[in-house]
Formats: C-alpha cells, sequence, structure tokens
C-alpha cells in the first residue's frame, strides 16, 4: 500500500513536471504580455509530433528530441511573427477568438499531414526498464528521466526569471509592460524571444511524453486545460506559483484517481465506492481550483500589478449597440422570425426536407447564442464554459427519459433548476475573478462538468447515449413529427427573445449595461455589480440548457462532446461575429455558422481547417477587432443603432 | 479644530503605501455638516488618493474614516454611497454609450427602489427621468439630456460627472477637481452651483483653482507629501509661513 501510494506520487510529481513545462511558458506570455493563448496546447502536441518524426527519421531518440526543439522554437517565433505580434493591443475576446482559429488549424493540419490515427515512439532501450529507488521500490527509469529533466528545466528558468538580464525583463514586464517599453527597452524582440521559449518549453513536455503516452491530434486540448488550472491556482505571470501548482494538480490529480475509490471503502460499499471515487475523481482538481479561488481570487502567487487580472475582456468597439435595443432591431427581429414561421410551408413546397433540420437546429443554437450574448453582449462576462449548461439541459432529457420520466415540460424544468444551481455556484466563485481569470475559471468549470459526463458510464461515457424517443408533450409523442419540433423550437426561441429584451430594456438590464460599460461608475452611483451579473449568470444559463433539452430532442442523442469547450468556443464565435450586445445577432450569427459548417463539411472532411483560417483571418483582417468589422458591415442596415 | 463631537466626517490617522511610498501619512480632519472644505496641495502631494479612501474606492493601511459617528472604514464604495457618502471623479468616469439624462436617471435609480426589476423598461420610468432632467436643468445640461455622454464636449462632461455625484442623493460629496477643464462660463456655473449646495450639502473640494478655492471654502486643509501641514479658516492658512513656502509661494501668491 505505501509503494503504491509512492509510485501514484510520484507519477503524479512526473505528470505535474509536464504540466509545468507547458505552464511556464504560457504563464509568461499571460503575464508580460496580457496575452490569452489557448493555442499554447497544440504547441506541446507539435512538439510531440516533431519528436516522433524526427526520432523515426534518424532512429535516435536523442537526436530526435535535439531536433524536435529547435524545431518547436521555430515554430513559436514563425507564429510570433505571423500572428500574434497583431494580437497584443487587441482585447482578451479578440485574441480568445483568433487562438481558437488557430487551434483548429494546426489541430486539423497535424490530421492532414500526419493522419488521424495514433503515432507511438518507443521508449528509448537506454531508459528502458526501473530502476531500484529505495528498499525494494522501483520505478522506471525513464520517468525517472522526465522527472530529471523536468526539475532541471525549471532551475535553469529560476536562473533565467531571477538572475538574468532577459529575466529582470520578464519579471518588469509582467508588472508593468508599457513603463519597460517606455524605457527604451525593445519590447517586442523580448516578446518574440519569449513566445519562442513558452513554444520550445511545451515542445520539450511534448517531446518527453511521447514514448509513455499516444501521439494523437488534440492532445494539447486537454492538457491545455489542466495548464490553465495550473496558472490560476499559481498566479498568472508566476513562473514559481506555476511549478508549485503544477506539482499540486499533478499530484492530486494522479493520486486522487487511484486513492479515491479506495478511501470511499471507508464509507461506502466497494462497487459504489469505485463508482462514485471514479466519476468524482476528475473532478478532484477543479475544486481545488475553485477553493483557491474562492479565497484567493487572484492565484497563490499573484504578480503585482500584472494587467492579466485587472483589465477588461472586451474593448468597447466589440459592443454592436451601446443603448437598450431599438426599435429597428426589434423590426429586423419580427421579419426573421416571420421567415422562420413561413419555412416549412417553403420546405414542403420545395419537397427539401432537409431545409426544416438545418434551421431547426440553427435556432437551437441560436437560442444558445442568444443566452451567452446575454452575458457576453450585455455583461462583458467572456465566459468560455457556456456549452456546459447546454450539456446540463441535453444531459437532463437523456437521464430522466431512461428513468421513464419522458414528459418534457418536466424535463425542461428539471434541466433549467440543475443549470441554475450549477450557474449560481460556479458564478459565484467565477465572479469574484476579473480579466483573463474569469476566462480561463469559466473554461475550467465546463471541463470539469464535461468530464463528470465522460465518467458517467451508465450513459455511455465519452461515446454518447441514443435516446429510446423523443419527449413526450402532455403524453403525446408530438414532437416525433418535423415541423412540430420546428415550431415549438422557434416558439421558445421567440419567446427567449421577446424575455430577453424585455430583461435588457428593464432596470436590471441597465445596471447590468451600466457595469458592462464602467464597473467604477456603477459603484460610485451606488451599484454592487455582483448580484446583478450573478442574476444574468444564472438566467442565461437556464437559456442555455432550454436550448440543451430542444438538442437532445432533436438529434435523439446526447455526448460529452456537448460541452466541450470547443462548443464553448463556438457559441462565442456565433456571438461575436452576429454582433454582441444585440438580440438579432446571435440569431444571424448561428445561422451563419451552422451554414458555414454544412458547406465546408461538403467540401473536405478537414472543413475545420478552413473555418479555422477563416477566422483567424477575419480577426486579423479587422484593425479595431471584430467588433469594428462587424459594426462597419451592419450599420448600413441597423438604422436604429445609427446612434449607437 | 472642529469638535470631533459634531463632525460629520471624521478622518482619523488615515494612511496609505504603495510599496516604499507613503502617499497619506498619518491624516486626520474633521468636517462639520454644511461645511465646504477645501484640500489643496501641490501635485502629487496625494489628494486624490486621499478622495479614492474616503470614497472606498482604495482600501486604507491604517486609520479610520466616520461618517455621522459609524465606521465606515471597511465598507466598499456603493455602500458609502448608499450612507450618503458620494464622489466625481478627476477623470470623467461616464457610462459614454449612455444619454446624458440616462447617466443621471441611474443614479437616481440606484436610490429609488430596487433595481431588481426586470419588466418595465427603465427608460421610459417617468419618475426617475423627470428627477434626472431636474438635476441636468440645474446644471445647464437640459438641452443635452437626450445627448450620449461619450459625444459631449470635454466641459459639459465635468458638468455631469458633477450632475450625476448630485443625483446620488448623497448629502456628504467628495469633488475632485470639478473645475479642471472647464471654460471660464461652466467654471462660473459650477462656482454657483457649489455656493447654493453649501446650505443643502456637506462638501470636500479638491480644487487647483485658488480663486474659487478662497471664495467657496469655509475651511481649508494642505496636504503636502502626504501629509496634512495646515487646517483653519481660508485667511489664516493663506497667511501661515508654512504653507506659503511649501506650496502658495510656488505661485509667487
Amino acid at each position: 500500500m505505501l509503494n503504491l501510494f509512492l509510485l501514484q506520487t510520484l507519477n503524479g510529481v512526473q505528470f505535474g513536471i509536464m504540466l509545468f513545462l507547458v505552464a511556464a511558458g504560457l504563464t509568461l506570455i499571460f503575464g508580460v504580455m496580457d496575452l490569452i493563448n489557448l493555442s499554447h496546447g497544440v504547441l506541446y502536441m507539435v512538439g510531440a509530433y516533431f519528436a516522433a518524426t524526427f526520432v523515426a527519421l534518424t532512429g535516435s531518440f536523442v537526436l530526435g528530441l535535439l531536433l524536435a526543439l529547435p524545431a518547436a522554437l521555430l515554430l513559436g517565433v514563425v507564429l510570433e511573427l505571423a500572428v500574434f505580434r497583431r494580437l497584443y493591443d487587441r482585447d482578451h475576446l479578440d485574441q480568445v477568438l483568433a487562438t481558437f482559429g488557430l487551434i483548429l488549424i494546426l489541430n486539423e493540419s497535424v490530421k492532414v499531414i500526419w493522419g488521424a490515427a495514433p503515432l507511438s515512439v518507443p521508449v528509448p532501450a537506454a531508459l528502458s526498464g526501473s530502476v531500484e529507488l529505495f528498499g525494494n521500490f522501483r520505478y522506471p527509469l525513464y520517468r525517472v528521466v522526465i522527472i530529471a529533466a523536468g526539475l532541471a528545466t525549471a532551475a535553469g528558468l529560476y536562473v533565467l526569471v531571477n538572475f538574468t538580464r532577459v529575466g529582470m525583463l520578464l519579471r518588469a514586464g509582467a508588472s508593468n509592460a508599457p513603463m519597460v517599453s517606455a524605457l527604451g527597452v525593445d519590447i517586442r524582440r523580448l516578446f518574440t524571444l519569449v513566445f519562442g521559449l513558452g513554444a520550445m518549453l511545451a515542445g520539450l513536455a511534448g517531446a518527453l511524453v511521447a514514448p509513455i503516452l499516444s501521439v494523437e491530434p488534440g492532445m494539447g486540448d486537454s492538457v491545455l486545460i489542466l495548464t490553465f488550472v495550473v496558472i490560476v491556482i499559481g498566479g498568472v505571470g508566476s513562473v514559481r506559483g506555476a511549478f508549485i501548482a503544477a506539482i499540486l494538480v499533478g499530484v492530486v490529480d494522479t493520486v486522487g484517481r487511484v486513492f479515491g475509490p479506495i478511501w470511499l471503502r471507508a464509507v461506502l460499499d466497494p462497487a459504489a465506492a469505485s463508482q462514485t471515487g471514479r466519476t468524482l475523481a476528475p473532478m478532484l482538481i477543479y475544486v481545488l481550483m475553485a477553493m483557491v479561488l474562492f479565497f484567493r481570487p487572484r492565484g497563490l502567487f499573484p504578480v503585482r500589478g500584472a494587467g492579466a487580472a485587472a483589465s477588461s475582456n472586451v474593448a468597447p468597439s466589440h459592443i454592436a449597440e451601446r443603448g437598450a435595443p431599438s426599435r429597428g432591431a426589434g423590426f429586423a427581429a419580427l421579419a426573421i422570425f416571420a421567415l422562420l414561421a413561413s419555412l416549412p410551408l417553403l420546405s414542403a413546397m420545395t419537397g427539401n426536407a432537409f431545409m426544416l433540420v438545418i434551421a431547426t437546429r440553427i435556432m437551437i443554437f441560436a437560442l444558445a447564442a442568444l443566452s451567452l450574448d446575454l452575458i457576453l453582449g450585455y455583461g462583458a462576462l467572456v465566459s468560455f464554459g457556456h456549452a456546459a449548461f447546454v450539456g446540463i439541459g441535453a444531459y437532463a432529457v437523456a437521464i430522466l427519459n431512461a428513468y421513464g420520466v419522458g414528459d418534457l415540460l418536466v424535463q425542461a424544468v428539471v434541466a433549467v433548476a440543475a443549470a441554475a444551481l450549477f450557474a449560481l455556484v460556479t458564478g459565484a466563485i467565477s465572479l469574484r475573478t476579473r480579466g483573463v481569470y474569469f476566462i480561463m475559471i469559466t473554461l475550467a468549470f465546463g471541463q470539469m462538468l464535461y468530464f463528470l459526463m465522460v465518467s458517467l458510464s451508465a450513459f455511455g461515457g465519452d461515446d454518447g447515449y441514443t435516446l429510446r424517443s423523443r419527449s413526450t408533450v402532455f403524453g403525446l409523442p408530438l414532437l416525433e413529427d418535423g415541423t412540430v419540433l420546428f415550431y415549438v423550437v422557434l416558439g421558445v426561441l421567440a419567446a427567449a427573445f421577446v424575455l430577453a429584451r424585455t430583461l435588457v430594456a428593464s432596470r436590471f438590464g441597465r445596471v447590468l449595461r451600466g457595469t458592462r460599460d464602467n464597473a467604477v461608475r456603477m459603484r460610485a452611483i451606488g451599484f454592487s455589480p455582483l448580484p446583478y451579473q450573478l442574476t444574468a449568470y444564472v438566467v442565461a444559463g437556464c437559456l442555455a440548457a432550454l436550448a440543451g433539452v430542444l438538442l437532445a430532442n432533436q438529434v435523439e442523442f446526447v455526448s460529452p462532446a456537448y460541452m466541450s469547450w470547443q462548443r464553448s468556443g463556438e457559441l462565442i464565435v456565433m456571438v461575436v461575429l452576429g454582433g454582441m450586445g444585440t438580440l438579432v445577432g446571435p440569431i444571424a450569427g448561428a445561422a451563419v455558422f451552422i451554414m458555414l459548417e454544412e458547406w465546408l463539411a461538403a467540401f473536405s472532411q478537414h472543413w475545420k481547417l478552413g473555418f479555422g483560417l477563416i477566422l483567424l483571418l477575419i480577426v486579423l483582417a479587422s484593425k479595431d477587432g471584430v467588433g469594428g468589422l462587424v459594426k462597419r458591415l451592419f450599420t448600413p442596415f441597423r438604422a436604429g443603432a445609427a446612434h449607437g | 479644530m472642529a469638535e470631533a463631537a459634531g463632525a460629520l466626517l471624521s478622518v482619523r490617522n488615515l494612511s496609505k503605501r504603495f510599496g516604499a511610498l507613503v502617499v497619506t501619512d498619518d491624516v486626520s480632519l474633521d468636517i462639520a455638516q454644511g461645511e465646504l472644505h477645501a484640500i489643496i496641495g501641490p501635485n502629487g502631494a496625494g489628494k486624490t488618493t486621499l478622495i479614492h479612501q474616503l470614497s472606498g474606492m482604495l482600501a486604507s493601511d491604517g486609520g479610520r474614516v466616520l461618517l455621522a459617528g459609524e465606521d465606515i472604514t471597511r465598507l466598499p464604495m456603493h455602500a458609502r454611497v448608499r450612507r450618503g457618502l458620494a464622489r466625481s471623479f478627476q477623470i470623467t468616469t461616464l457610462l459614454d454609450g449612455f444619454t446624458a439624462l440616462e447617466n443621471v436617471a441611474l443614479a437616481v435609480q440606484a436610490r429609488s427602489g430596487s433595481s431588481f426589476r426586470f419588466i418595465a423598461p427603465a427608460a421610459s420610468e417617468r419618475a426617475l427621468n423627470e428627477e434626472g432632467l431636474a438635476i441636468l436643468t440645474r446644471l445647464g445640461l437640459e438641452d443635452r439630456a437626450q445627448r450620449r455622454a461619450g459625444a459631449l464636449s470635454h466641459g459639459e462632461k465635468r458638468q455631469l460627472e458633477i450632475a450625476v455625484a448630485l443625483a446620488t442623493g448623497a448629502r456628504t460629496l467628495l469633488l475632485d477637481e470639478p473645475l479642471a477643464g472647464t471654460s471660464h462660463e461652466e467654471s462660473a456655473t459650477l462656482v454657483a452651483l457649489m455656493r447654493s449646495l453649501k446650505r443643502t450639502h456637506t462638501l470636500v473640494l479638491i480644487e487647483h483653482d485658488m480663486d474659487a478655492v478662497f471664495a467657496l471654502a469655509d475651511r481649508v486643509s494642505v496636504l503636502v507629501y502626504g501629509r496634512l501641514i495646515a487646517s483653519g479658516r481660508p485667511q489664516d492658512v493663506r497667511a501661515d509661513a508654512q504653507v506659503r513656502a511649501a506650496y502658495l509661494g510656488d505661485e509667487g501668491a
């Protein structure tokens, strides 16, 4: 038992070291450049692929590793020069969109170049086998080497940050980058250097684990989320914080997974203990993060004066309409809903049944995007975990269905109640934080729920779960008819639209909009923003859950993928493309997104590559951000918004 | 010095440091109800920091702030506003996307009933708009009511800033350089307004315009390097040798 504990603790340390290598570069990028980079995880993945390729080419692990490192460095520098350099003076939202696009591009490129099948890298012969650490306790030699290499890198970084000229600039930059620039330091070169270094460290981590993990597309995504957890716990910009938090997260996660079920046996019967333990263990680190942030909203080792924690996530130029909803937008909405209502007729006349399916799907996602806009567009709260609420709605239908509760209304009430509870708890914690912390913590809470559903083996886990039938309405299987489902979805969307429109114009909505524009002003006239923001967060979560209820009914299938962070990113894209802070915008955005998805997917299975490119180019091409572009595109059509 | 017991706003040994820099150094001050108390001092003396501490925007490192006998040192800004202590900002802090009227009406809304009302459109609440318009009229901004705050002239924004502070209904106002950047005419409007407010409000005024300060203030305090070096009637402070050396002497007054 003690040996098992030691073994798992060492595995945890090794895992933590890996996380540290990825987190070190990312925390510096966050801290020094105030840049939120979602694509850091793909650099880890690319590092693993580089290692796999070069090891295969040279036949030597050491040679392969030595070639993979400069390749990762080079990729980092190229990305910095081509993309990131243009993002530093953008708001966090633009950065989120551009780096989200970059993830799609790089993940898909890897599939194109190396194929979708996992690659494996053999453990080098000289490092295989295990060593006796003490007594009769043996541990795999290769993992010992990883720990040693990681510790050496950490020591090197410590020296670099604390005792060199570059390190001094880094620390100064993390505290006040404009000041460092004003002192005559070439901050651009420093940024390129930090970026290259960060990419190389992430690449090193990927290359080191290549022999013990399978090298596959998307392997960077899960690491990215854990890295966010590490950075949030450690404090943005603090390398020391990242190290301590990484080891903490690595050990808690690894030990929790193995010992959670064992410890639970003390209070539960063995079968229940093992099931509960398996379900709860993946959530442990998120609970840890929530606890740390509750008491220290800026992490364990906050960097003094770091802009990353203070600045607003959304520049005013993003908001398409600043006042209450205009009459013009109301007419536009009426026209859209009238058009939608006549669609089944059109579909019947043309004999195109698929049109109805697509339109239903668009309206479901429009509902989810509309709900996100309530907090994103009217609250400037960049929530990257909104898909979790869609997932709650979908799973409420699946789980209730499995237990014989098939009534739509009951399911909707349960879904909304569950979403409200989840929003209340996670919102109360998330809203204590600011800036990039808020983006990362909402992302992490979303992932927490995602992993919970993955571990729900009774509902198919990763593979998802097929519903026996659609929900019933007053005992009748009305929804089995596509047209009825279409009108139900349309009705819910229209009701949500009216609700949202009333809400943002009300006293409550005016406080919310005021807080979005200037929180200090609102405090100075006597408002405490938190209760209003939390209420909006709960309302948005409930509406998104309704979208989930409808989605599960349309596809008659639920899967954890509904609540993945990519889905949350897509919802943000819909809102921003359509026009934040308008209520017609998210509906238009969802329509454009879904149709683009359908259209690109018809061309190639690698459609995400094209989508990522389009997204990235849109962000880079519009100087005042996506918001500015959207505004320029739509202003001529929005008579009512002309004064805004 | 006014008697502490009669003071509406009492500051006791207040301090604030940023790292090694002491910005507010053991400041004690009593401001009586109905008094217009000007705080003057050279640039960088820590006047705005003191206002930040009094208004609750910045936490103090030591000392106490009492409003009508209640210790408000630990209260956040919004809670102090509810208790009747509001401020204006040296750097204009308005809701640029809202109309001038909405900026003021929102401050009225903050003290008239719950803002957890979700149905009726706030922009058409008559009571809020009427009270807001009355305050705008008091500042001569009534014909700007429907204009976006961001589109107002600099001087008009400064006036709106004061209008919003008034609209909070607070009876103690901390005004941080209200005259900065206003035209001669706007400045005259604001001086007249402050003079009329003396009947109903207690005012703490930071101002560089010495003519205005000595014309309006009942008492004047002088802040230099975070320390209060003098406090008293305007004519006494003007005659104070230490003050002349530290501050007024610079201007050859």
